[in-house]
């Protein structure tokens, strides 16, 4: 009886031993360069996911099939949204630097009849884990909101600002006499109800449970202007002069 | 001037602490304090203070309550966030609220969800009328919206238990659109083999202006029967939503379906049918789950429509086994396994479609115990790293008198990325409270890597 359970343990150290190398077991290696993780090649990346350098838009870029994603099932506390996820790997000698994984949202792809899909990377902007600086273009065609608490009425739940385009950028203007120093935190919501969750964007990566961003005024003001690029994943502000 | 603010919330607590100890009331004060360090060497040192909450909850005769306390992220004013007080007479409890997501029915199905209704500042009556069954009637302001509920069980009489609510809420003449919703619910008992149970509910937005009363199509069926004979038990229901019921207010997961829960002795059989009832059914998906002892098996077969357009690639299956040990060292262990659609060619595991080998085990010893995990997949989860990778995972506590030590340690290899994140706490008793130190953040779901950050929470009990 003893032996079992001897057997037993001997049997999970073994598993935990061996399978303690199993991706390494793999040898899954890139050569440097940009690449792209998506379901079609099951989030492994080969020599034709590499993204290409645009000069035009100083960005790097791949286009894809839409046809070509599969979506997972994110069951959001009893509501189901379909997501397909991707990365973006940037092999360099000097540290790779890999984003988090960014969700493509089925409903829109679907209510624009999208066939392609372009994935955008700045590798000056990313950083390592997070979605900074990596995006896609089905990104602009979904409202976003700008949601927080800077002062008078929280805008988390209701009133919160519909972000606007203006040449491919979101915009999203917030009056009020702010002063240097002031901080506070926001997030940027996927619609007006948070859902999906899984898209909620913290100006870092896309999840349902980030903490939430924080800014930092850098004069008094009385307007703040944010700006959202959704295409790789990029929030700055702009605080307009008081005269 | 910002030390000086620290000053004063450590003075309220003081204060506030001696004000409840003084007048006979139990209690806790909790306070947490959490300083991130910089990533950026310019930011303000007190604004690295992110977070300064204080938790008070106190019970008395009659009377008991909760309020927090937080340091406002925007102008560092300390504000009563939210708060909740009870206060009892005889066989009436009133209820205030403020800040509170605290609406919700116990009916069937739930169906007004505190989530959907979200924060109130109001009032709640709840009396038990002992034969004249129970009341719950809820008058708050909803965002400026005027919201009543009202929940009235009847007194059960001869098994048969039944319930019904109404639900109105309203603006002002500018807002025309008011919701309004209507329910009834049954339960009867009288035979153990059959009871059947179920509930109607009307749901509807109208404009005041047309008011036209207008119900089709505003209506959800819930029914079903469920009994035990023997070792045998058995559960049926199916919910049917029309078209124009308003969701509004009713959590997220309602969803028509078809459901079947049977069981006999340690055996259980679940069957979960998701549809979308029309004059062409749409069938979505069948959810199958078979629990014998401590295994679980579940398959689910996705239905693109109909039973004819079965689809293997997004069908899923997993098999589950945990197991308790006696013997040193581990304690109780679980190995799953998980797999989405086929392969045609299984040589490669790189390309393979999601597919997950999950083992887990408690363990014991020297006086230490904890958990360890290991993941192996793609993607390792789908909500946490949702790509190809492997995770480590191994926590370990243990007490020391009046100490309790706690740590762990998180680690995950994806193709070409490491992601390691760790926590650790160090708590100590005190006589009527305690006192926690930690470094990190513990939550590793949210935090992939590791947080810089440190903090205190102490809590007292008066």
């Amino acid at each position: 009886m003893r032996k079992k359970y001897l057997y037993v343990l001997l049997g999970f150290s073994l598993l935990f031993v061996l399978s303690g190398c199993m991706m390494n077991l793999l040898g899954i290696t890139l050569d440097p360069g940009i690449y792209l993780g998506y379901s079609k090649n099951n989030n492994v990346p080969d020599i034709e996911d590499q993204l290409t350098y645009d000069e035009s838009l100083g960005l790097y870029k791949i286009t894809i099939n839409a046809s070509d994603l599969t979506y997972s099932e994110i069951d959001e506390e009893g509501t189901k949204y379909y997501l397909s996820y991707y990365k973006i790997f940037h092999v360099k000698d000097d540290g790779n630097v890999v984003s988090s994984s960014i969700p493509i949202w089925k409903d829109i792809v679907e209510a624009n009849n999208i066939e392609t899909i372009t994935i955008y990377a700045d590798t000056k902007k990313m950083k390592d884990g997070k979605a900074v600086g990596v995006g896609d273009d089905t990104k602009l065609l979904q409202d976003w909101y700008f949601a927080g608490d800077w002062g008078g009425k929280p805008t988390w739940e209701e009133d919160a600002v519909k972000f606007q385009e203006e040449d491919g950028i979101l915009i999203a203007k917030v009056q009020k006499d702010f002063n240097a120093g002031d901080t506070f935190e926001y997030k940027i919501k996927p619609s007006d109800n948070w859902r999906p969750w899984s898209m909620i964007f913290n100006a870092e990566i896309y999840s349902r449970d980030s903490s939430n961003a924080v800014y930092t005024l850098k004069s008094d003001t009385d307007e703040l202007t944010v700006h959202f690029d959704p295409k790789i994943s990029f929030v700055w502000f702009v605080e307009s002069e008081v005269n | 001037m910002k030390a000086k603010k620290l000053l004063l919330i450590s003075l309220i607590v003081f204060s506030v602490t001696l004000f409840f100890g003084s007048v006979d009331l139990g209690g806790s004060v909790e306070f947490n304090l959490n300083f991130e360090f910089p990533e950026e060497e310019d930011s303000n040192f007190y604004s690295n203070f992110n977070k300064a909450d204080l938790y008070f909850k106190f019970f008395g005769d009659g009377l008991r309550g909760e309020f927090n306390l937080n340091k406002d992220s925007y102008d560092n004013k300390l504000r009563v966030s939210s708060s909740e007080f009870t206060f009892n007479l005889n066989n009436v409890d009133l209820t205030t609220y403020w800040n509170r997501k605290s609406v919700s029915t116990d009916d069937w199905l739930k169906i007004v969800n505190n989530e959907k209704v979200g924060e109130i500042n109001g009032i709640k009556v709840y009396s038990d009328l002992d034969k004249f069954g129970k009341l719950n009637f809820y008058a708050v302001d909803k965002n400026g919206y005027f919201f009543n509920l009202l929940h009235y069980r009847l007194p059960e009489f001869a098994k048969i238990n039944t319930s019904i609510l109404y639900l109105k809420d309203y603006k002002n003449m500018r807002t025309p659109k008011y919701n309004e919703l209507m329910g009834f619910d049954f339960d009867i008992g009288i035979f153990e083999a059959i009871k059947p149970y179920g509930e109607v509910v009307f749901s509807y937005q109208q404009d005041i202006r047309e008011a036209s009363y207008n119900i089709d199509n505003n209506y959800l069926l819930f029914g079903g029967v469920r009994g035990k004979v023997g070792d045998f038990s058995y559960n049926f229901n199916t919910t049917y939503i029309a078209d124009k019921f308003y969701k509004g207010y009713s959590p997220d997961s309602l969803e028509e379906n078809i459901f079947l829960d049977t069981s006999y002795k340690n055996v259980r059989l679940t069957n979960k049918l998701e549809l979308n009832f029309g004059e062409d059914n749409y069938i979505d998906r069948l959810r199958t789950n078979l629990y014998i002892n401590n295994f679980e098996l579940y398959v689910s077969p996705d239905f693109e429509g109909s039973f004819s357009d079965f689809n293997l690639d997004g069908s899923e299956m997993s098999v589950t086994y945990s197991h308790n040990l006696s013997i040193p060292f581990f304690t109780w262990y679980k190995i799953s396994l998980y797999k989405q659609g086929w392969e045609d060619d299984w040589t490669d595991i790189k390309h393979y479609k999601p597919f997950r080998i999950y083992l887990e085990g408690n363990y014991k010893a020297l006086g230490f115990s904890g958990n360890m995990k290991y993941i192996f997949g793609n993607p390792v989860s789908d909500e946490f790293f949702q790509a190809f990778g492997e995770l480590y995972y191994i926590d370990v506590s243990r007490n020391f008198n009046k100490f309790s030590v706690m740590g762990k340690l998180q680690y995950i290899q994806g193709i070409v990325e490491k992601r390691f994140t760790a926590y650790a706490e160090v708590g100590y008793n005190l006589p009527n409270g305690n006192i926690k130190f930690y470094v990190g953040d513990g939550d590793f779901e949210k935090t992939l890597q590791f947080e810089r950050q440190i903090g205190v929470t102490t809590t007292f009990y008066f």
